[in-house]
């Protein structure tokens, strides 16, 4: 079968690789209809997470027909013919992170957990398409994939409507309710959101509906501004103001109650010169990343307010401004999105016509132009935002 | 059981320590890996996946050679003089030398894809083959070292025109427009 493998930083190619097969009682095998790319997959393209190896094959935001289950799956209820939305995790259902609701810290799926916890002091749980230090499974950028602990791991959709309307249940959709979620919006609050990018549009509208009183929305490409707007969200261009002293200004001078980070490990700016020195001590390997939104976010930030992260992060961060979040008692949270906690709400909500996810979608294409569309979609061509590939 | 003459070069050949492709394969699929202080882990990888490719990686060596050569020549014009005999002053073997090499190994690092980037190197090279060509004269007290010197570049010549080559032919999008 095909699907897009990595082949070192910035080289992703669609190749021929082995077809997958049942390998454990509690697998299934996935025949893969819709596909995307995500942000986190461009770390991966552009090297920034370790333990890639050459060959893998990428992709955490799929979802198909369940063509073949293992026995130990279909005894637990999943069977061919059913219409599912494969989580970028997979979860066991069972473990002790698991029954309190923390998915994607699962205890029993990263197949790879020494590895884990060497990196990270603990194990996450096992991803698709996302490194060796997350079980090194592969992802489902491909015609067909195995799903190990299939029947606790995916999310079943009715048979009918577009494949868009529920795709983005695998990660991006509960990612942005997560973070907003996670930054505990109370009804007076201005929440500001930094980045524009999927999972901040999703971000944006889950502050909405959780009933934050002002979004401001932070970036510099204009057409991931205006869908900002056109969601409701103010809008504050960073290449045009300085985006700390205009955040003061929009807020009586305190800053907003709510910050989100929803851009993560390769941001640029607040300057050329501050970026590159953070790409400098990045190629020494004095740090693993370009913490820039994150800083900002928690300086903006509201004494006594929340920084909430769903931006990726993978290994050490230079000049943390940990005497403003300290000072400031401000409460940090963050952590990969624990999907299944938010899948059958956002499911409703997706079936009584609440949320519409299709309005992120710009690109769609074949398989096998993926590695096109992950330029397009890094170099933010074409007005693209969100790409879904079918195989 | 009793092995018959003609089993025995096969089951020689199939004990014997080499490199098959399924012992190959089985390396791919449980690569070994550091994780500090000297240690390493073994770890599981998934059986699909596709072959890896030798290209990307050579041409990601190539650039972090070229960044060591690049700083050789930016930051010790003399000292590169001086091994090989050149007569030139230190800003032409700064500007010709350390600067080019720098610009390639930086691109190459930062994009191994980059195969036009790859093909600039081998001008490159050609140039300095000329250059150690000429040093490669009685006249010259390094002459040996100049000699020794163009046998490397000539092989890295081959490996960068090899790497051209190999990346400038790959197929992303598997045949798709």
């Amino acid at each position: 079968m095909k699907a897009l493998c990595w082949q070192g930083k910035k080289d992703i190619r669609c190749e021929e690789v082995p077809d997958p097969i049942i390998e454990d009682p509690t697998d299934a095998i996935i025949r893969v209809t819709s596909t995307c790319i995500c942000g986190s997959d461009l770390h991966l393209m552009n090297g920034f997470v370790p333990t890639m190896c050459l060959g893998d094959v990428l992709g955490h935001e799929p979802m198909g027909e369940v063509v073949e289950v293992g026995p130990e799956a279909q005894a637990k209820g999943l069977k061919v013919g059913d219409r599912v939305v494969v989580p970028f995790q997979m979860v066991c259902g069972e473990c002790e992170q698991c029954r309190k609701g923390n998915y994607s810290v699962c205890q029993r799926t990263n197949r790879n957990a020494d590895l884990a916890k060497a990196f990270f002091g603990d194990t996450t749980a096992g991803l698709f398409g996302y490194s060796h230090i997350t079980g090194g499974y592969a992802g489902g950028q491909a015609e067909y994939m195995r799903v190990p602990f299939a029947a606790t791991t995916v999310i079943k959709v009715p048979n009918d409507g577009p494949d868009e309307r529920y795709l983005f249940l695998s990660d991006i959709l509960p990612t942005g309710w997560q973070a907003a979620v996670q930054a505990d919006i109370q009804p007076d609050d201005v929440v500001a959101i930094w980045g524009c990018g999927p999972v901040a549009q999703f971000a944006i509208m889950a502050a909405r509906l959780l009933g934050a009183r002002r979004v401001i929305a932070i970036d510099d490409v204009p057409e991931r501004l205006e869908m900002a707007r056109r969601q409701g969200a103010e809008i504050l261009d960073r290449s045009q103001a300085n985006v700390l002293q205009t955040l003061k200004e929009m807020t009586d001078g305190h800053g907003p109650e709510k910050c989100i980070d929803a851009v993560g490990i390769e941001a640029h700016g607040p300057t050329k010169v501050l970026e590159l020195i953070d790409r400098v001590q990045s190629a020494l390997k004095l740090e693993t990343e370009r913490p820039i939104a994150l800083r900002e976010a928690i300086m903006a930030c509201k004494a006594a307010g929340t920084v909430s992260v769903p931006g990726v992060y993978g290994g050490m961060s230079n000049a943390f401004p940990m005497g403003a979040l300290m000072n400031k008692g401000l409460t940090l949270r963050t952590g990969q999105t624990h999907v299944k906690r938010y899948a059958d709400d956002l499911l409703r909500r997706i079936e009584e016509g609440e949320i519409d996810p299709t309005f992120v979608v710009t690109h769609t294409a074949s398989l096998d132009r993926g590695p096109d569309m992950y330029k397009t979609f890094r170099d933010k061509q074409d007005g693209c935002v969100k790409v879904v590939l079918k195989p | 059981m009793t092995m018959t003459a003609s089993e025995a070069p096969a089951a020689f050949l199939s004990k014997a320590p080499w490199p098959t492709r399924e012992r190959l394969s089985r390396l791919a699929r449980s690569p070994s890996m550091q994780i500090g202080r000297g240690k390493s882990l073994t770890v599981s990888t998934d059986r699909v996946r596709a072959a890896p490719a030798i290209s990307p990686s050579l041409s990601m060596n190539i650039g972090m050679t070229a960044i060591g050569l690049g700083l050789w020549g930016l930051l010790f014009p003399r000292h590169v003089s001086r091994v090989l005999g050149i007569q030139a002053p230190p800003a032409v073997v700064r500007t010709l030398f350390g600067a080019r090499e720098l610009w390639t190994g930086f691109t190459l690092a930062g994009d191994p894809t980059k195969a036009g980037m790859l093909w600039t190197r081998v001008a490159g090279d050609i140039f300095d083959i000329a250059v150690l060509r000429s040093l490669d004269n009685p006249g010259n007290r390094r002459r040996g070292a100049a000699k020794a010197a163009l046998g490397v570049v000539l092989a890295v010549t081959a490996l960068d025109a090899i790497t051209a080559v190999r990346m400038s032919k790959v197929d992303r999008n598997g045949g798709a427009r």
